[in-house]
């Protein structure tokens, strides 16, 4: 009997300290996703701003960054997303999202290294294979010109020299 | 014309033909001459510069929509990272400033990121209504504010016959810091943008 009233104090005074600290548990765990969820939006703001200065770099390569400004620009509206989910209390959803960007981003970022690389090297063939165009036009002006003025000055004096009235001796 | 003008002449030609060869290698390392700008506007119901408000009333109600679509324009040589903020004033909060290039002390009630390819045009629609007002005597103050379907939070009191006013500043990502800064540098300069448009919300008082 006695062992039956001390089991349903002990419960009561359980469910009492349950009660008691179970808010103040809430709320911490709730500050703590709120932390996880804000660390994870402004890791994927960071992760956006790198993407973005590498597209940046792959552009002034010479590399056609349509593609990969796209990609950005979808990221962009998933954070967006995720941010007003953040805003909304969705904290889990918020993390989630940011996710996404933080990953969409990384591809971007990759994809633009890439494309760098690519850019700096058709761009050095393309100006050696201008180099290369430009040496042989004034090599070949060089010598047709003086090709061409060798037979110009041939043509032209022998032109002047029958245009020249004959002189004969004058014979006594 | 005697031989010796025939030779200049073939010299000449065959000087302006070698020039014209290396022109393409030479324009490579040129630097391109061009004045970098970004545009920031804000367009009427129908994309142009009118109609801002419904019916051309400047007066918006409680829960009245208001449509508005955001102009864009990247000129500045290649791709820009812009962010715009939308700020809700009163007639004595601090506007930005073209001058020095601050922007409003107050915090953006709303903010739409974008990267922007070089020449690149965007229109955005943004469509906002008063949420909620808070009535003080003859002052009244906006609590809350749609934007794009999103409720924020906003605080400025106007009264008295004050307007209220939005206002759109383009604050641009700088490469240096790594983060967004009202304007764009222009050699030793900074140049921003920024738009504003009045409107009253005296007739949700009462």
């Amino acid at each position: 009997m006695c062992l039956t009233k001390d089991i349903i104090l002990a419960s009561s005074l359980f469910s009492i300290i349950l009660i008691l600290v179970s808010p103040i548990c809430g709320s911490a765990l709730c500050e703590s996703d709120a932390e996880d969820a804000r660390s994870a939006v402004e890791s994927a703001e960071e992760a956006l701003g790198s993407a973005y200065l590498s597209v940046l770099e792959a552009e002034r390569a010479g590399g056609d960054v349509s593609g990969l400004v796209a990609s950005l620009n979808d990221a962009l509206e998933e954070r967006s997303r995720a941010e007003r989910a953040f805003e909304s209390g969705e904290y889990d959803a918020a993390v989630l999202l940011a996710g996404g960007v933080a990953e969409g981003s990384g591809a971007v970022l990759d994809d633009a290294v890439r494309l760098r690389g690519y850019a700096e090297l058709s761009g050095k063939i393309a100006l050696r294979n201008q180099m290369v165009i430009s040496f042989e036009i004034i090599y070949f002006t060089i010598i047709f010109g003086f090709l061409g003025w060798s037979l110009f000055r041939d043509r032209y004096l022998r032109r002047m020299m029958g245009l020249r009235p004959e002189v004969v001796a004058d014979e006594p | 014309m005697s031989l010796d003008d025939w030779h200049l002449a073939f010299v000449s030609v065959c000087l302006l033909v070698s020039l014209a060869a290396c022109a393409p290698v030479a324009m490579t390392y040129l630097p391109r001459r061009i004045e970098p700008f970004m545009a920031l506007a804000v367009l009427g119901e129908e994309g142009m510069s009118e109609h801002y408000y419904p019916g051309d009333d400047p007066e918006i109600d409680l829960g009245e929509p208001v449509s508005w679509t955001l102009y864009l324009y990247n000129h500045m040589g290649e791709a820009r990272y812009v962010s715009v903020r939308l700020k809700r004033l009163n007639a004595r909060m601090a506007a930005p400033n073209s001058t020095s290039c601050s922007p409003s002390p107050a915090p953006a009630a709303y903010e739409v990121r974008r990267v922007l390819l070089d020449n690149e045009t965007w229109l955005y629609p943004l469509s906002w209504s008063i949420e909620d007002v808070y009535v003080v005597g003859d002052y009244l103050e906006i609590e809350g504010l749609s934007v794009n379907g999103a409720v924020v939070e906003t605080h400025a009191l106007a009264g008295g016959g004050d307007s209220f006013r939005i206002v759109l500043e383009l604050w641009v990502y700088d490469e240096g810091s790594n983060e967004f800064r009202f304007g764009w540098s222009y050699g030793d300069e900074t140049r921003c943008a920024w738009n504003q448009i009045w409107f009253n919300s005296t007739s949700t008082v009462g």
